[in-house]
């Protein structure tokens, strides 16, 4: 099954296709169709043949422990190759990514995944290098870390780059250990509070309370801006520091940053910035200029690391050089013309992950930057920002923009108020019937029934409009057919999926062949 | 090179709708003192025929064991990957998709999580998975940090110094910001001693078995012995081992975790892997990460969705079991497609084949006038300790240079006592032959 691609909006079709279309099923028999490969399994069955012993077998109870010797195989699937090859390539069909659909996802910058990228990772210099290797052995990696590092302080204005963090929370994470080792270093170990605006990440809260800090919420103003006054009356001795997302989550650059910063450092707190969106302000503007301490990247959303399906990413963090000898080890260095990693630094936080780094995911990230230089990067943030303004005027009319203002790379709308009691979530599934991926919703939590919208900068006006028409046929049936809207979709493997029936009757792991556990 | 597909007349466009005369009109938004005047120097914009021979370049400065014998390990290992895996997980669908949001247009994705749920809990022997984490030493602190969870008052954690170096500077850094006490356990002959499990108010016993110098560790024992603290017992396994030895799941392991990069990945400098976390079913709401479960749509058809997601930060925030909101997905994939290609025959012939030729390889060593086994009393299943004559370092530098062999790993980077041991690991990628070249040329190292 494949998706229609860009259907015409006029005659979309609402009917749903079958997992096996030869097949089709009535209700009795959906429940016994295959879903796993373990479900294709025939026993017996042989998949690839594993290299061949060459040395005298050794039988596993002449050497451990009798009680250490498996006493049955694990029950992996029994299939062939083919077999192997089409359950796989089926199910790659059932996806929807950006390589078949637009994928305007607010807060995770789907923008295309350059295949050269993929090229120069997949080098063997690259791929099969081990990571216990001597430092002379790996010059080259150890350079693309130090080049890469080199290039993030560029476009962040910071002093000093750790690649060590493998995700965007994991950079939260580390960063705000950096600050908490920072402060009590600094006589500064009584404070604890960090202030995180209401519209934030789920994960800065959380990263928070994994570094040992306590939060507290800092709410924002009509505008969807950091509200001063507010400010004003959380800031106190206890303060850490200042967790902000800028641009924020509604897609605002926040106009009293500068003041925001200054506030935070007048009390004695630090500044982190959630970097995810980085892609609206490349060459535009640099955290380290407007006074931010420290923020993380996500080399996965602003520099085109394939999101493969939830990962890998990375989360690099930026800071300043008070900051840095607190930075975490591993860490290369330069050392003349050569590169070590310095594994051992009297103040640094420590380690939070195995090896140096995701090195794979330096690899494209660099490339990524070299294959647009500073002009390409400038014209990143030109077409994310165009882009996304160009969508909110022309939906603005079918859909109420929370923020109706000049965006960033993203904007927030409401499905509040819309008639027959259509949802976010209506909306949302409907569009798939349109063969478009759905904006992220309910995200930000301070706005209702909430569509975050990010276009990216490398969709065409083009299909821009076709996503308009399909928002805005979208809208009109919410008059004249909200029941299509409440069941949609209905041109997928499957309609909507019963998550209370997964949480009450749970099914972690496939159990029908009585084979499990 | 750029990727940016708006043309002139595009942006001339969306300018006139949006009622600006130039993208200028778009950063007014920013105040005047906080744009940036400067230049980036971020080096010229490379073409794409630039940019490989550039990448190339850089490559070639490397030394990589992709065309020569390794029996280097220490915690990252390659093993026999077949082709179909590449091509399977280049599908354009499966990696330029993102977590599966919404689980209608997400159902391949889903689907191999809950593949690999069931595939890890097969091999471990334990009843709940997550859909991964971000390596093997994020999952055993994430491992730990769920008993914690569960052991609500108890605020030690012993940890055995046989678990992988980075692995107990990784429990260090994140447990000191939870006012955590973190004992470790020395090794007595290469292994946890049993006896050392004691103390008040433990939450966890944290050990890997095989651990870091290749020893299995008696997981029974040691679990029991957590078990009569209180607490669980975490244990980080190579999953390959599982393929011959028991499953931790039925020694009396809680938590069963590890580094899962072995099964169907390269070793990529250390990332981007996977690490896998499993559990029991009634600590299935302790959990950290993503995790699929199976139900059925609106009519009927089978679906797996994202589930128990009350446990993560985008609904819990700061009171959330952790902080991930994502998994190494792609990683896993790789993982999942390796495993069902081997099949149930395959892995546990690809077991044999790494015990046997590590059984020989140890053997072989062993015999070289001046060597020994470093554990002689320790059974090992793809990687042990040897004692040479001769420094590690120089025999490692000598391999290389004279023979095109990636040695072992040099204990003495950890340990300067450690001078002359050496950690081999022989995978199913390393041949009868290379095992005897690289005792010819040891032989004549002497």
């Amino acid at each position: 099954m494949h998706f229609r691609e860009w259907p015409d909006v006029s005659t979309a079709e609402v009917t749903r296709n079958v997992n096996t279309p030869a097949c089709p099923a009535d209700s009795a028999d959906k429940a016994s169709l295959p879903l796993t490969i373990f479900e294709k399994s025939s026993p017996g069955r042989h998949g690839v043949a594993t290299p061949s012993t060459d040395v005298p077998d050794v039988d596993p109870a002449s050497v451990l422990p009798k009680s250490a010797v498996r006493a049955e195989v694990a029950e992996l699937p029994e299939v062939g190759e083919l077999d192997v090859q089409r359950h796989y390539t089926h199910l790659s069909t059932l996806n929807f990514s950006i390589a078949n659909a637009f994928y305007p996802l607010g807060s995770c910058t789907m923008k295309y995944n350059p295949l050269v990228n993929e090229k120069v990772c997949a080098l063997p210099g690259f791929a099969a290098l081990h990571p216990m290797q001597t430092d002379d052995q790996a010059q080259g990696m150890l350079e693309l870390y130090w080049r890469l590092e080199h290039l993030l302080c560029e476009v962040s204005g910071l002093d000093a780059v750790s690649i060590h963090p493998t995700a965007g929370a994991h950079g939260e994470l580390t960063a705000l250990m950096v600050m908490r080792k920072y402060l009590d270093d600094h006589g500064q170990a009584e404070r604890k509070v960090i202030l995180i605006p209401d519209s934030a990440h789920g994960t800065n809260p959380a990263s928070c309370t994994m570094a040992g800090f306590t939060t507290r919420e800092l709410k924002s103003d009509a505008r969807g801006r950091v509200d001063m006054e507010a400010l004003d009356n959380v800031l106190g001795a206890d303060v850490a520091g200042l967790m902000i997302t800028n641009p924020s989550t509604l897609g605002l650059f926040e106009p009293n940053i500068k003041r925001i910063c200054d506030k935070i450092h007048e009390v004695g707190g630090l500044v982190y910035m959630d970097g995810a969106n980085m892609n609206a302000i490349l060459g535009r503007t640099r955290p380290g200029d407007f006074g931010v301490d420290v923020m993380h990247f996500n080399l996965h959303k602003t520099f085109s690391q394939p999101h493969g399906g939830g990962g890998p990413g990375a989360g690099p963090i930026a800071v300043t050089e008070a900051l840095a000898p607190y930075l975490p080890v591993p860490k290369v260095e330069k050392d003349g013309d050569r590169f070590r990693i310095v594994r051992c630094s009297e103040k640094s936080i420590g380690t939070t992950r195995g090896f140096l780094g995701n090195s794979g995911v330096v690899v494209r990230a660099y490339s990524y930057i070299r294959s647009l230089g500073e002009r390409g990067l400038l014209r990143v943030s030109e077409n994310a920002v165009l882009n996304a303004n160009y969508l909110r005027i022309k939906l603005q009319d079918s859909y109420r923009v929370w923020v109706n203002e000049t965006c960033m790379h993203e904007f927030v709308a409401t499905a509040k108020g819309l008639p027959n009691d259509i949802k976010a979530t209506d909306i949302a599934k409907r569009l798939i019937d349109y063969g478009i991926h759905p904006p992220t919703i309910y995200f930000p939590l301070i706005v209702p029934e909430a569509l975050m919208i990010e276009p990216t900068e490398t969709e065409s006006k083009e299909t821009l409009d076709k996503f308009v028409a399909a928002m805005k046929a979208i809208r009109a049936e919410c008059d004249t057919a909200p029941e299509t809207l409440k069941h949609a979709p209905h041109s997928r493997s499957i309609g909507r999926p019963d998550e209370v029936k997964a949480v009450k009757e749970p099914r972690i792991t496939y159990e029908g062949d009585n084979k499990s556990r | 090179m750029t990727y940016v597909q708006n043309t002139e007349q595009n942006q001339a466009d969306m300018l006139a709708a949006i009622g600006m005369a130039s993208t200028d009109e778009l950063w007014k938004v920013i105040p005047e003192d906080c744009l940036f005047d400067g230049s980036l120097d971020v080096g010229p914009a490379l073409t794409e025929d630039s940019l490989v021979r550039h990448m190339r370049e850089i490559a070639k400065r490397n030394v990589t064991a992709d065309d020569m014998p390794s029996f280097l390990g220490a915690g990252a290992y390659r093993h026999f990957c077949p082709a179909l895996v590449d091509n399977l997980v280049s599908r354009t669908e499966f990696w330029t998709a993102y977590t599966p949001y919404q689980p209608e247009a997400s159902q391949g994705t889903l689907t191999t999580i809950y593949e690999f749920q069931t595939l890890m809990c097969r091999i471990t022997g334990m009843e709940v998975s997550n859909a991964s984490v971000y390596d093997g030493a994020t999952a055993v602190i994430e491992g730990v940090m769920l008993a914690l969870r569960a052991k609500r008052k108890a605020k030690r954690v012993l940890v055995s110094k046989g678990l992988h170096p980075d692995t107990l500077a990784v429990l260090h850094t994140y447990l000191k910001h939870l006012d955590i006490d973190v004992v470790e356990v020395d090794l007595v002959d290469g292994a946890t001693p049993t006896e050392a499990i004691s103390g008040d108010a433990v939450a966890a016993v944290a050990f890997q078995s095989p651990n870091f110098y290749g020893v299995l560790e008696d997981v029974t024992a040691l679990s029991a012995a957590a078990h009569e603290l209180e607490a669980l017992s975490v244990v980080s396994v190579d999953p390959i081992s599982l393929s011959v030895i028991e499953a931790p799941g039925k020694q009396g392991a809680d938590v069963v975790c590890g580094e899962g990069t072995p099964m169907g990945n390269e070793p990529w400098y250390g990332g981007p892997g996977f690490g896998f976390l499993c559990s029991k079913m009634d600590m299935v709401r302790q959990m950290p990460a993503r995790i699929a479960g199976e139900t059925t749509d609106d009519d009927g058809n089978r679906a797996v969705v994202l589930t128990f997601q009350t446990r993560e930060q985008h609904i819990r925030r700061k009171k959330a079991t952790s902080n991930i909101c994502t998994s190494q997905q792609l990683m896993a994939l790789r993982a999942t497609i390796w495993a069902s290609l081997l099949g149930k025959q395959g892995f546990a012939d690809l077991g044999k084949t790494n015990l046997s030729r590590a059984h020989y390889a140890a053997k072989r060593l062993a015999e070289l006038p001046g060597w020994s086994l470093t554990y002689p009393e320790r059974s090992f299943f793809k990687e042990f300790c040897v004692t040479t004559p001769l420094p590690a370092a120089e025999l490692n530098d000598r391999l290389l240079k004279e023979h095109g062999i990636l040695g072992g790993f040099d204990l003495g980077r950890l340990d300067e006592k450690r001078k002359n041991d050496w950690l081999v690991s022989v995978t199913d990628l390393v041949t009868r032959e290379d095992i005897d070249r690289l005792v010819d040329a040891l032989q004549g190292m002497a």
